[in-house]
């Protein structure tokens, strides 16, 4: 009886964790100017990340960690930019990006509270989370939905870029569980 | 209470069962890059020093490039006194370091760029901006 009550409740977390990571309820449907607009809001919030860094660090390997982030994100958007404008598209709001954003404030409220090493682990904690958030959603939601071959050419070259920050991250984090 | 419970449990298992489907549907386009990435290599190992038309025996050049956040090839054989030259085809700045004593580096190669460096010694080198990537030269 113990053990069907620790599957059930196993079972429950999991559902729990399910519908918090899927927080838009059904898949969203975007159009190429709204996932133009994801893909720039996304690049543009972990530069804002950086920046919260910068500010706070002291630590070398979170600030060159954060230095990467800054100047690879922000030649994303360039890219993004000088396509969106050579396809005559204007980015449009939609959903997701709002939802983006909003918990991006959510976060850096909470990261502009800590200091010193506590700052150094939240902020990497943080960016483990959000990189592994943002693979999610360029590879499942918006590489499937784009219908321009050079917009969906441009996030299939930004998947490896995220996926070394990823990487990168990871191995800042360990230095810290130290 | 009981029933109900269980009724939950059965849904729950349905809907875990779907993901586990899902997720595994997921891994297969992962192994596109380094697909196209190997295809790249085999160009990689032309030494180009012969097609410029330089004589036998003398140096060579090869290329390393460097796309999808990785050298190719990672690791290059090499003769002391070949040249290789490293082509950024990234969105994003790389540069080559040299591991251990930090003796050279090319400082941030920009996208669409290239750097070159003739070859005195075998090194391990990396990514400085990126240190995930990592590359071999072996000098014979
Ligand atoms: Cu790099």
């Amino acid at each position: 009886m113990k053990t069907i009550t620790n599957i059930f409740s196993a079972v429950i977390m999991m559902i729990a964790l399910l519908i918090s990571s899927s927080s838009f309820g059904q898949t969203p449907k975007l159009t190429d100017p709204e996932i133009a607009s994801v893909a720039v809001t996304a690049n543009q919030i972990d530069i804002n990340y950086a920046k919260i860094a910068k500010e706070k660090s002291k630590n070398a390997d979170v600030l060159k960690f954060a230095a990467t982030m800054a100047s690879d994100h922000q030649s994303v958007i360039d890219q993004a930019v000088a396509l969106v404008k050579k396809l005559g598209v204007t980015p449009k709001d939609n959903e997701v990006s709002k939802k983006l954003n909003a918990d991006a404030e959510t976060t850096k409220k909470m990261l502009r509270t800590k200091s010193g090493n506590t700052f150094n682990k939240a902020y990497i904690h943080n960016e483990v989370a959000y990189h592994k958030a943002v693979i999610e959603t360029v590879q499942n939601l918006l590489i499937p939905q784009a219908q321009n071959a050079e917009l969906k050419a441009l996030l299939e070259k930004v998947l490896p870029i995220l996926k070394a920050h990823l990487e990168h991250a990871e191995m800042v984090q360990k230095m810290f569980a130290k | 209470m009981r029933i109900r419970s269980w009724g939950i449990l059965k849904n729950s298992m349905y809907i875990l069962f779907s993901i586990f489907l899902l997720c595994n549907c997921y891994d297969s386009p992962k192994k596109d890059p380094s697909a196209r990435g190997a295809a790249n290599d085999t160009n990689n190992h032309i030494p180009k020093g012969e097609a410029l038309g330089i004589k036998k025996g003398q140096p060579h050049v090869y290329i390393v490039s460097i796309s999808e956040m990785t050298f190719h090839p990672k690791a290059i054989k090499v003769h002391k006194g070949d040249t290789i030259i490293w082509i950024n085809h990234d969105l994003v700045a790389h540069c080559v370091t040299e591991v251990s004593n930090k003796p050279w580096t090319s400082s941030a190669i920009p996208s669409g760029r290239s750097w070159k460096m003739v070859v005195i010694q075998s090194s391990d080198y990396y990514c400085a901006i990126h240190p995930v990537m990592k590359g071999k030269i072996v000098a014979e």
